[in-house]
């Protein structure tokens, strides 16, 4: 009796364990699937009109951005690609790169067409998104 | 003649034109981290989409962040961050205005290594409080770097931490930002 009530405290423990291992460590926000295909112009210009608007659209959503390079910024231990046309507008559409697409920075030149995929975090001078993939 | 005056006119309007390009610098993605320190774990966060504008005439110094933007190692540690202490939906951004207290030692236009005080505040999680931090600056080949290490207080701006995971945060957060400004 002693014994079974025993095996079955160590099953309860161990599942306990395996749950809160799991909980602890369980995997950031996915890209895989996108919520809104957008073009970087609209998307800066959805938050410049109105930014509480275009946070309720976008905030914390996997958007899909399609936009022309206008700089890629190398820092530290990332990459921010920064899209938008180079035209009139202040703004463009920020996005930190995973670092397993790193590699594929190098490659990227101003004027670029390209197809970015992140979360949307808000809007700061630039429309930020991070956890970016290039898809294309 | 016409062509010299012409010449003359481009060369002056060219240099009045990086005169006026050196007194306003920016950068759209400076680094912000944190570090907490705690028995249980250590916890770092880091934030590469920080914006920052300095005024070198007027000695201003301002910084904006989404509180969303900061990556963690752990998932689950990104989300406790943004939605209990944090509250990043109710106060999405962290900003800090400051003035560069000796202004007059910093010229950006000259390579070299400047340490220069600034005062101001800082706002997060909707508490507003005095900061005062040194600023290392260093500039090398028209490259204006600026870095800050400095320590805020999790109590001073009312973020609250249950008491069962409170040997996991420090109360002390050590926070380091670093901009590589542009001439705006």
């Amino acid at each position: 009796m002693v014994k079974k009530i025993l095996v079955a405290v160590i099953i309860v423990a161990v599942l306990a364990a395996v749950a809160f291992i799991a909980v602890y460590n369980k995997p950031h926000q996915s890209v895989d699937n996108v919520d809104t295909e957008v073009t970087a112009i609209q998307l800066i210009e959805a938050f410049d009109n109105n930014e509480v608007v275009a946070n309720e659209t976008y905030l914390d959503k996997v958007i899909e951005v399609k936009g022309k390079v206008r700089q890629v910024l190398k820092q530290q231990n990332s990459f921010v690609v920064l899209l938008g046309d180079d035209s009139s507008l202040m703004s463009g559409v920020s996005c930190t790169l995973d670092n397993k697409d790193d590699s594929l920075a190098y490659g990227l030149k101003p004027g670029d067409e390209l197809v970015i995929r992140g979360i949307c975090t808000g809007y700061l001078l630039d429309v930020v998104l991070i956890n970016c993939k290039i898809v294309n | 003649m016409k062509f010299l005056l012409f010449s003359f006119l481009t060369i002056l309007f060219l240099q009045v034109d990086t005169l006026n390009a050196q007194t306003r610098y920016m950068d759209r993605a400076g680094k912000a981290s944190f570090f907490s320190k705690a028995p249980l774990e250590n916890i770092e966060a880091h934030n590469d989409q920080v914006l920052s504008l300095l005024d070198v005439e007027k000695g201003e110094v301002a910084v904006s962040m989404l509180m969303k933007g900061f990556q963690f190692e752990k998932a689950l540690m990104q989300e406790h961050f943004n939605e209990k202490y944090i509250e990043s939906d109710k106060f999405p951004k962290a900003t800090f205005k400051g003035k560069i207290k000796d202004i007059s030692k910093l010229d950006l236009t000259k390579d070299g290594n400047y340490v220069v005080d600034v005062v101001g505040e800082v706002t997060i999680h909707g508490e507003t409080q005095p900061l005062e931090t040194k600023v290392d600056f260093t500039v090398k080949g028209g490259q204006v770097n600026a870095n800050s290490t400095f320590k805020l207080r999790v109590k001073d701006f009312k973020i609250t931490i249950p008491t069962l995971v409170i040997k996991n945060i420090a109360e002390e957060v050590e926070v380091k930002i670093s901009f590589n400004y542009q001439p705006s």
